[in-house]
């Protein structure tokens, strides 16, 4: 389990700038635990070329998970750089599968590529937050949400009652401002390819209460996150929402989820965005957690 | 656990039709609840149909179930007419005590009575009440096929495993508010260590909203109903939440539900356009326990 921190701009001017900031992020995702693939063809950060074209993604890397269910149900997140509306915006896509062929394609069951880029930039530097172990990744980029350009990602296996992961498939999370905004998606990881759930945009399975807050003393309640796989699956450990006004941004809290164990969460600063946090149900403002060990 | 079917009148318009709508209620609860010997309670067999918005009178019942000497759940039932005094009219409160004179002690919810009504022009139509109900829960679906019927559930907060726990009440209503026109939902989780509680206008439950069906191969799935109390509540072990068209309406048929439990259910169809649902989605229908 580990956390990591980049400093980084959110636009670039020159190739520098857009291998400096991206290589930033390629490094935090391997610091806090998966594993970089052999797949060729993967961006080189001492040569990749900004794209000069809107939209455009200049090269992938292809990480894997590496905990003991890899081996039979094997996960691999395919991540590419690259600009958004502007050339010096930042923009970046990832899809997950169940396998690759070597040569930077997913194979098996494939999920929706979910981009998330920017449509303005300061060109100022932010702090980006990531999580992660060898079965789980999530990260915050550019926050508070304020920012255009912010955005974030969550990937991690499903769960048991007991708070087990399972084979059974993949928990796929995404917010922005622009791209596809706000998707989830669960991805079975088994070996059929009969039926592969639809991603659902606009919206986290995730109700907040209409009225209140979550703090009924001496506790402060969170609202859990779970996704579809037909049935409604248990929730995801990774993020939950809360009432922001329950708990201050850039502050740590320990919270125990449904199978009772207690995790550590940060509040990186992603307030009350209807359309790039779904929710249902209207708490005044509602926030996010990461979780942050 | 007894659930069954039993004829409605709708219209009160008169002291025996007022009596008749009235009885069905409380013989619901009477299956498997207990009356309490509070003071004052209404006699359905002398009660006269009372003008425009008026209650007749209540009665209280309590659970009857091994958490009832630790964890009691109370019940006021009030019996009464809406709008027009030709349309029922009922009121719900719940608490964790009497003070034997028929009000509700203890810890209950901000709104406190909660005040529902068969809104429209009722007319002599005889309808089906569906009621499910045991010595720790009861649903009740009145009216059905009315363009505004009530519906109400009361049952206990569940561990993860289904069981019942001390920890609160969770209650769901379908139904107009008294004298209004507006079909709506309410939710909320009394809860005896909070002295207050927030009931809201919306049941918590999330259906997807890029489909009109979860039927999957040989499957079709459904999903949980809670409310809010000290966060998410546990869901209902006495109403889920379906896409309608998956299943025929009122065609009982066993459902594993989210305690892992095959239990013997009754799909309502789409109960006038549920609007309690927090999706986008339209096309879906209530699932009321039936056992």
């Amino acid at each position: 389990m580990t956390t990591t921190t980049i400093s980084t701009a959110t636009s670039y001017a020159t190739d520098a700038a857009f291998r400096t900031a991206n290589q930033a992020i390629s490094t935090a995702i391997q610091a806090v635990g998966l594993i970089q693939t052999s797949d060729t063809g993967q961006i080189n950060w001492t040569t990749v070329a900004k794209p000069g074209v809107a939209y455009t993604f200049a090269g992938y890397e292809m990480y894997r998970f590496n905990d003991s269910l890899q081996s039979t149900s094997p996960i691999y997140l395919k991540i590419e750089y690259g600009v958004g509306m502007s050339f010096s915006y930042s923009a970046l896509a990832f899809t997950v599968g169940t396998g690759t062929d070597g040569a930077g394609n997913l194979t098996g069951n494939v999920s929706q590529r979910a981009t998330l880029w920017s449509n303005t930039a300061d060109g100022a530097t932010r702090t980006s937050y990531f999580s992660g172990s060898t079965n789980r990744l999530c990260m915050v980029l550019w926050p508070p949400n304020s920012n255009a350009d912010w955005g974030i990602f969550s990937l991690e296996r499903t769960h048991d009652s007991s708070g087990t992961d399972t084979g059974a498939g993949a928990h796929i999370f995404q917010a922005s401002t622009s791209g596809y905004g706000t998707l989830s998606q669960y991805l079975p990881l088994g070996t059929t390819t009969a039926f592969l759930l639809p991603y659902t945009t606009g919206g986290w399975y995730c109700s907040v209460p209409l009225v209140g807050s979550g703090v009924m003393s001496p506790n402060i309640y969170t609202y859990p996150i779970r996704n579809y796989a037909m049935y409604e699956t248990l929730p995801i450990f990774n993020m939950l929402h809360y009432a922001s006004t329950d708990i201050t941004v850039g502050v740590q809290v320990s919270i125990t989820g449904y199978d009772g164990t207690s995790r550590n969460y940060l509040a990186p600063g992603v307030v009350n965005t209807a359309n790039a946090i779904g929710f249902v149900g209207s708490l005044p403002t509602v926030g996010l957690l990461m979780r942050y060990e | 656990m007894t659930a069954y079917s039993t004829a409605i009148s709708i219209e009160s318009s008169s002291d025996t039709t007022f009596r008749a709508w009235a009885g069905v209620i409380s013989n619901a609860f009477g299956t498997a609840w207990i009356q309490t010997s509070d003071i004052g309670q209404i006699n359905l067999s002398t009660v006269t149909r009372p003008s425009t918005t008026t209650m007749a009178g209540y009665q209280i019942w309590r659970m009857n179930d091994s958490l009832q000497g630790s964890a009691p759940c109370f019940v006021k039932v009030e019996y009464g007419t809406g709008s027009s005094a030709l349309q029922p009219a009922i009121g719900i409160t719940i608490g964790t005590g009497s003070d034997g004179a028929g009000n509700i002690t203890g810890n209950t919810v901000t709104t406190g009575r909660i005040l529902m009504q068969a809104y429209g022009a009722v007319g002599s139509t005889v309808y089906t009440a569906k009621v499910s109900v045991s010595t720790n829960r009861i649903c009740i679906y009145l009216w059905v096929g009315y363009s505004y019927p009530v519906f109400f559930s009361i049952e206990r907060t569940h561990n993860s495993s289904g069981a019942d726990t001390a920890a609160g009440i969770l209650f769901f209503m379908l139904a107009c508010w008294w004298n209004a026109s507006t079909f709506s939902s309410y939710s909320f989780t009394v809860l005896p260590s909070i002295t207050t509680t927030y009931g809201v206008n919306l049941w918590n439950v999330v259906l997807p909203a890029w489909t009109n069906s979860s039927a999957w191969s040989t499957n079709v799935f459904t999903y949980p109903i809670r409310t809010w109390g000290q966060g998410e509540s546990s869901p209902s072990l006495n109403i889920s939440m379906y896409h309608y068209s998956d299943l025929t309406a009122l065609n009982i048929i066993p459902i594993t539900w989210w305690d892992g439990i095959i239990h013997t259910s009754l799909p309502l169809g789409n109960v006038a356009a549920v609007p309690s649902y927090g999706a986008s989605n339209a096309n879906v229908g209530l699932i009321m326990i039936w056992e």
